[in-house]
């Protein structure tokens, strides 16, 4: 778990000094606040830095176990974490998740949804593929027909358009 | 303000617009707490966007509906499946899941039902009586108590959310952060949007609660899924408890109703929380300590009556002092804001149909809920045979639709996958995301308060310790900032003490 948290603080750390190179180039209080926009924001960078800090050095001291790497040790390699079905299984959900955004400003969020549902239900079911299909496309035309005509909100209709839907 | 105001609160409760709204928000809710994956922060996050044509009243009395609803259902799944619908049923799989394995899930479901309902109706007189006095103590806050009180909120959840306090306020301090996106309301700057003008009103936080909760939850289940599913019980037999079952059941739910409210109640601890010091006072000094975990039906009337009674208690300072109690009255609180309108006593002065209905509303949700779940809990646990491999993409579906239909901003999907990615990174690495969203939802009104107090002192921070509440608040703040971490560490360094104690003493 050393390690983890290692990583966390070094991510903080990150974070931290980038969001305070960002609150430095805000321009000053204008006339009449004599705060401005940069001093919270500072604040709470200078926070998230120092919190950072006491988490990576909560990881380093004398005689904890597991700090010294066992010989021939060292961070797991893509390979090793691919050899899990179970990250493949995610990896390749956030896959789908990105071509799900990407498809959905033009191909509608019936298309697009259907799409990403019916390949999201395919990743981890080998079976018979029509009932996902069915599935798939039966939700998302439920889903866009209650919020276009029942909820009378906006998804695009991407493809759908062409059917004058 | 008195019987006049509740009179009109139960009129407004009764129009059939709001029954009926009440209805759907309670049957959402059973059915989202029915179902994993999809819980009710994320649930009535994903409903806002659909209430804007509505009136504010309505739509708070379907979004509380399906808050408590979800409590209710959540316990169906923790009985017959081993695994918790929700947050709040954790400690319900306990007992109730050997119930069912020793043909009694009908009478865990029926005492879970009427565990409910007696914690959700207790909870909300408690509410009736404590919501009025609370408002009122809050005309003293100024900006700086306001300041205060805020950040008490934030860093008790902090420290008491996840294993590790420092991870609890990085997370919360990241959420500030996110906060800080947009344009800066006071001098009209805007502050770390890239140049994007998407990014110009901000990050919205149903973006960041749909993504880390909804998103986050179906990735991190995506891992599981593989080799995930137990066995699940069905359900036979009568839906209804004995003589018996009651006699040793109505203490747990009294202790449970009053211990979960009050708990609730607290900012940042949850119907969870308060389920579990529920059990653990059960197992400490109830009388059915020696069978809680062997399949006792008081270690399902207890935690069942504690997380109905801190849903209702964390009600109480979200709308007296705008401070939410839980992930889902955060949310609520976030659509209060959206609305217009300002939780405290001006709510209660200005608005007094709203809360009054609110609150009203809850005793007929209750009674609605029973009725639902005791002779239609066949049909709900019917749900559970949906296989997740089809539910979970659903869940994206109705997560995207719900955040487009917001702002009708394509940034907002890809925002969605990104928090998505880092709540599955937060449960990976044990950091807590309850401070985040609570964080997301408070920020821009904190630095508010925080500017305006400065101001008034002409740039002095002794403010915060010069006025009498906000001084107690900021020790309040300290002592829950440095608290957990010194029992942490009491409690490692107690056995080496024992042994020296043993070492020395010449008796032994």
């Amino acid at each position: 778990m050393e390690s983890v948290h290692r990583g966390i603080g070094y991510l903080g750390l990150g974070i931290s000094l980038i969001y305070l190179a960002a609150t430095a180039r805000l321009p000053a209080a204008p006339l009449g606040d004599s705060l401005g926009p940069k001093p919270f924001p500072a604040l709470l960078g200078l926070a998230l830095l120092v919190l950072s800090a006491a988490l990576v050095a909560g990881t380093f001291g004398k005689g904890r176990p597991g700090l010294r790497r066992r010989p021939g040790a060292g961070a797991p390699g893509l390979r090793a974490l691919l050899q899990d079905p179970g990250r493949r299984s995610v990896l390749a959900a956030v896959g789908w998740l990105v071509v799900y955004a990407a498809a959905f400003p033009w191909a509608g969020y019936a298309v697009s949804t259907a799409l990403a549902c019916f390949g999201l239900m395919r990743l981890v079911h080998r079976g018979a593929w029509l009932p996902d299909l069915a599935v798939a496309a039966g939700f998302s035309l439920f889903m866009y027909g209650l919020f276009r005509f029942a909820f009378a909100g906006s998804l695009p209709a991407g493809w759908l358009a062409l059917l004058r839907l | 303000m008195g019987s006049e105001a509740l009179v009109q609160g139960f009129l407004v409760a009764v129009q059939p617009s709001n029954l009926l709204f009440l209805f759907l928000g309670v049957l959402v809710g059973t059915l989202v707490g029915v179902l994993p994956g999809l819980g009710p922060a994320t649930s009535v996050s994903l409903l806002i966007p659909l209430t804007y044509d509505m009136d504010p009243a309505t739509a708070l009395i379907m979004m509380a509906g399906v808050y408590y609803g979800a409590m209710y259902g959540g316990s169906t799944t923790a009985i017959l499946v081993n695994t918790p619908g929700e947050a709040g049923s954790v400690v319900t799989t306990l007992d109730g899941y050997q119930m069912a394995r020793q043909g009694r899930a009908g009478a865990a479901l029926a005492i879970s039902a009427i565990a409910s309902f007696i914690a959700g109706t207790l909870g909300t007189v408690l509410l009736s009586v404590l919501a009025v006095p609370l408002a009122g103590l809050s005309v003293q806050f100024g900006p700086a108590e306001s300041f205060a009180l805020m950040l008490f909120a934030l860093v008790t959840t902090s420290s008491l959310s996840g294993d590790s306090p420092l991870k609890g306020l990085m997370a919360m301090v990241a959420g500030l952060m996110i906060a800080t996106v947009g344009v800066d309301l006071q001098t009209g700057t805007p502050r770390f949007t890239f140049g994007s003008n998407n990014l110009l009103e901000g990050i919205d936080f149903i973006v960041v609660v749909v993504g880390l909760f909804a998103v986050g939850e179906v990735l991190a289940n995506y891992q599981d899924l593989p080799r995930s599913a137990g066995e699940r019980i069905r359900l036979q037999g009568r839906l209804w408890i004995t003589r018996e079952d009651w006699r040793r059941s109505w203490r747990p739910i009294l202790r449970g109703s009053l211990v979960g409210f009050f708990v609730g109640v607290l900012p940042g601890a949850g119907a969870s929380v308060a389920a579990i010091i529920d059990y653990g006072l059960g197992k400490r000094f109830g009388r059915e300590r020696d069978r809680l975990g062997t399949g006792a039906i008081e270690g399902v009337a207890g935690p069942e009556a504690a997380n109905n009674g801190a849903a209702v208690g964390s009600m109480v300072p979200m709308l007296s002092l705008g401070i939410p109690g839980s992930n889902t009255t955060a949310v609520m609180l976030g659509a209060l804001m959206m609305y217009g309108l300002r939780p405290g006593p001006f709510l209660f002065e200005q608005n007094p149909k709203l809360v009054w209905g609110l609150i009203n509303s809850m005793y007929v949700g209750n009674v609605m809920l029973l009725l639902l779940n005791l002779p239609l809990v066949g049909i709900f646990a019917r749900l559970l045979n949906i296989p997740p491999r089809i539910l979970l993409p659903l869940i994206l579906g109705i997560s995207f639709a719900g955040v487009y239909a917001t702002h009708q901003s394509v940034l907002d999907l890809w925002l969605v996958v990104l928090f998505g990615v880092i709540g599955l990174g937060m449960r990976k690495a044990g950091v807590p995301t309850a401070p985040l969203v609570l964080a997301v939802v408070l920020g821009g009104t904190l630095e508010q308060s925080f500017r305006q107090s400065l101001q008034i002192s002409m740039g002095s921070p002794l403010i915060f310790v010069t006025e009498p509440l906000a001084l107690a608040l900021m020790l309040l703040t300290g002592i829950s900032a440095v608290l957990p971490p010194l029992l942490a560490w009491g409690k490692r360094n107690r056995p080496r003490a024992r042994g020296r104690q043993v070492a020395v003493s010449p008796d032994r």
